[in-house]
């Protein structure tokens, strides 16, 4: 969105827009319980909707944060973005995915293979993200953060919201302002069905195996 | 919801995400012989045939039964025919039980040669020796639609590949950290089997409380640390004792 002066501007919240003013308490005398548990839940309401605009507005920016990143990393060289990202720890097969192109690709670019516009724009994307999050939030191992399950038992990782394009989730989930549980049903309405088995692992003599688990 | 046989991407027919890597300008020799691996010209004796024949074939055992000791390979590895076969579109996934179709297997061709398919009633047992030259390799997502595909054609029974996910991610891992070792090893001067030597020790040191490496690869929230460590590690890390003969 851009003003008239060629300066991006942040949305305006919509929700609080329906705010009403809370009822006035009386000036004499003591107010009523009923009146008292009025006022209350018209604040409640209020800080709400307030919430509910802050939490958009922060989402809003943190995603034009991750563009101005990006536009300023594409000028990097490729194999520099690419041995930051293996320096985090990321297996190069996550680093493709996360870029959306083959292992052969990542590993023709790191010996100065030639790179399309695009994919160098998508790789210096994952670089933003990787620092943005570093920067903004408390999340220790981005590699491992990244390659783990968002919820444990269910397999959906922030790598697979970040493939999927859930970019905002990725960094909300960062965040750790939001219950695990809300982002998958995002990413994944039906994930308890999805992703409900009847398989657990077990350690077996020579290595992890399956088993039926137990009903 | 009943499960039937998965297709790659639900609707989607992007099937690249099927493969690590096609063609030998892409295959890596140093990567270790995984499953799911198919490799050409390769001498195949069919039951009570008299002559070998030369085919194309799948590798379709385990990884863990692949290497019985952790390391080697083993002297009979199992292996499915692969030949030229129609696409098999997504919403035609949870049929075809008897096969794996490895739709645009060669992208190189514009015609009904680009798709094949891993047939599970036509399978031999190879030498490791036999399977010399490696076409391509499946990608983490391609390995565990081929294990829930050839468990239901061996057993008639449907296990989700999330589940087969959480115990093949290891062992891919570790496929991984090999190519991924023998990359910079090679680059430091090292030949191909002093950098194998050099990589399996290493995952097999023994560090604090009888953990090695190799095991540490079995926790998810551990792989990262073991890669960024092996990328240090790689090129200066010598293994105790020198290389023995084919070690791989």
């Amino acid at each position: 969105m851009t003003d008239t002066s060629g300066l991006t501007t942040v949305d305006q919240g919509t929700a609080s827009a329906g705010i009403t003013p809370a009822p006035t308490l009386p000036e004499t005398g003591l107010p009523s319980v009923s009146q008292l548990r009025e006022h209350a839940g018209v604040l409640d309401t209020q800080a709400s909707l307030l919430r509910a605009d802050t939490s958009e507005l922060h989402g809003d920016l943190v995603m034009r944060e991750w563009g101005v990143k990006t536009t300023e990393l594409v000028r990097l060289d490729v194999p520099q973005l690419l041995a930051e990202l293996a320096d985090l720890g990321f297996a190069w097969r996550s680093i493709a995915q996360l870029i959306g192109v083959s292992v052969p690709a990542v590993q023709k670019w790191r010996r100065g293979g030639s790179v399309s516009g695009e994919s160098r724009t998508n790789t210096a994307a994952v670089v933003a993200a990787c620092r943005l999050i570093e920067e903004s939030y408390v999340v220790f191992g981005l590699a491992r953060w990244f390659e783990c399950p968002i919820l444990p038992g269910v397999p959906v990782t922030p790598l697979d919201l970040y493939i999927s394009k859930k970019i905002n989730l990725v960094f909300l989930l960062a965040s750790g302002k939001t219950d695990p549980v809300q982002v998958l049903d995002v990413f994944d309405p039906d994930w308890r069905d999805t992703y409900r088995s009847e398989f657990e692992v077990f350690q077996a003599d020579d290595g992890v195996a399956l088993r039926r688990r137990e009903q | 919801m009943p499960l039937n046989l998965e297709p790659p991407d639900g609707n989607r027919a992007d099937w690249g995400l099927l493969y690590r890597a096609r063609g030998t300008e892409e295959v890596v020799d140093h990567r270790p012989v995984f499953t799911g691996d198919i490799f050409t010209n390769v001498e195949v004796l069919a039951p009570r045939a008299e002559k070998p024949k030369s085919k194309t074939v799948m590798v379709i055992q385990h990884p863990c039964a692949m290497r019985p000791q952790g390391t080697g390979l083993a002297s009979s590895i199992l292996v499915a025919e692969v030949r030229q076969h129609p696409e098999v579109q997504p919403g035609q996934w949870s049929g075809y039980g008897k096969l794996m179709p490895l739709p645009e297997l060669y992208p190189q061709f514009t015609t009904g040669k680009r798709h094949a398919a891993a047939l599970f009633d036509h399978t031999y047992h190879v030498h490791p020796d036999d399977l010399a030259v490696r076409v391509a390799c499946l990608s983490p997502r391609g390995l565990n639609l081929l294990l829930q595909r050839w468990v239901f054609h061996s057993a008639r029974v449907v296990v989700p590949t999330h589940d087969f996910d959480e115990v093949t991610a290891p062992v891919y891992e570790e496929a991984d950290l090999i190519e991924d070792w023998c990359d910079i090893a090679m680059e430091a001067g090292r030949t191909v089997e002093e950098a194998l030597h050099d990589v399996n020790a290493w995952l097999q040191e023994g560090l604090e409380a009888g953990a090695t490496r190799q095991k540490m690869l079995e926790q998810d929230q551990l792989r990262s640390n073991v890669r960024r460590e092996l990328r240090t590690a790689a090129e200066t890390w010598r293994a105790p004792e020198a290389p023995v003969e084919d070690i791989a």
